[in-house]
């Protein structure tokens, strides 16, 4: 069997709820473990050996939780997006769980990103929230989050609902360039994106370092969470199928 | 001498770096914890269903 034939096996047997979960059973442990250890070096070392701003002094060590968080609500609707495209092109179901599954953890960063920044944002702006454009464009993202997360529960019927928050993710993304250079396009009090492909850290290696770590954690946690949701998600909408019933025969012993 | 106090209020704003990262162990345990009676409740609705 040649590459594309094994690449092509692997991903029907990842589009189908039960060999996706059944892949999830081997790894969810792993990578949850994994995303323990990896935060738990990143932030104590970020907030214990980090050297401290000589302008802000120690507040600025939120940074080892407010990027990362941020990094990841742009990203999770990416992803959603992606996966939103290909429930609406090729009708793969576990697709759509996905979308249903991530608008909560997307949800949850975003909010972390919008309340962190408040708190680090008091002390140095002198003030809890300003109308600015990063932080507006950030709390519409919150917005998009919340309404997938809405109109997933509005309706009874999974498969229109699939598709409704599938489209509504590929739309939301618009927000995301704007979000990206909204600190370059208009006059901000945020200061300029902390992570660039293009050009040098901005900041000394001893911060960097431990900030990638936690931005590395941060996305091994958010697919830990992601797999225990999609999880549930599976066994909900294929509980009237004899191997989740079997599944569960299991569990209850 | 550094104290344990010192290290946590660090230079004085060491009470936002810890509500910051309360707040993260929030809706950590908000996530978890959605998943964990999601399936509470699968497993009893199939328990009553198998009973």
């Amino acid at each position: 069997m040649n590459r594309s034939n094994v690449f092509i096996a692997w991903s029907m047997k990842m589009g189908s709820p039960p060999g996706f979960f059944n892949w999830s059973t081997k790894w969810c442990f792993f990578i949850g473990l994994l995303s323990f250890l990896v935060l738990t070096v990143g932030l104590f070392w970020g907030i214990f050996y980090a050297p401290t701003d000589y302008k802000q002094g120690d507040v600025y060590r939120i940074i080892f939780m407010h990027v990362p968080a941020a990094i990841l609500s742009q990203s999770i609707l990416l992803l959603m997006a992606s996966f939103g495209f290909i429930l609406i092109v090729w009708r793969a179901k576990i697709a759509g769980m996905f979308v249903r599954a991530a608008a909560p953890v997307g949800a949850s960063f975003t909010l972390l990103a919008l309340l962190s920044g408040s708190i680090w944002g008091h002390p140095t702006w002198g003030t809890w929230w300003v109308w600015d454009a990063r932080l507006t464009s950030t709390l519409l993202l919150f917005f998009i989050y919340t309404a997938i997360i809405g109109l997933y529960s509005s309706t009874d019927n999974k498969i229109t609902a699939d598709r409704s928050i599938s489209l509504l993710s590929i739309v939301g993304i618009a927000i995301i360039p704007i979000i990206k250079k909204s600190v370059d396009w208009w006059q901000t009090l945020h200061q300029p994106s902390t992570f660039s492909l293009t050009s040098s850290p901005s900041m000394s290696y001893e911060m960097y370092l431990p900030l990638a770590i936690c931005v590395v954690g941060f996305y091994l946690l958010f697919i830990y969470i992601l797999l225990l949701r999609l999880r549930v998600e599976i066994l909900y909408r294929e509980r009237d199928t004899s191997w989740v019933k079997d599944y569960l025969n299991q569990r209850i012993g | 001498m550094t104290t344990f106090l010192d290290i946590i209020l660090m230079d004085g704003y060491g009470y936002h770096v810890w509500s910051v990262l309360l707040i993260f162990l929030i809706l950590l345990f908000i996530n978890i914890f959605w998943v964990s009676q999601r399936l509470k409740k699968l497993l009893s609705d199939h328990k009553d269903l198998v009973d």
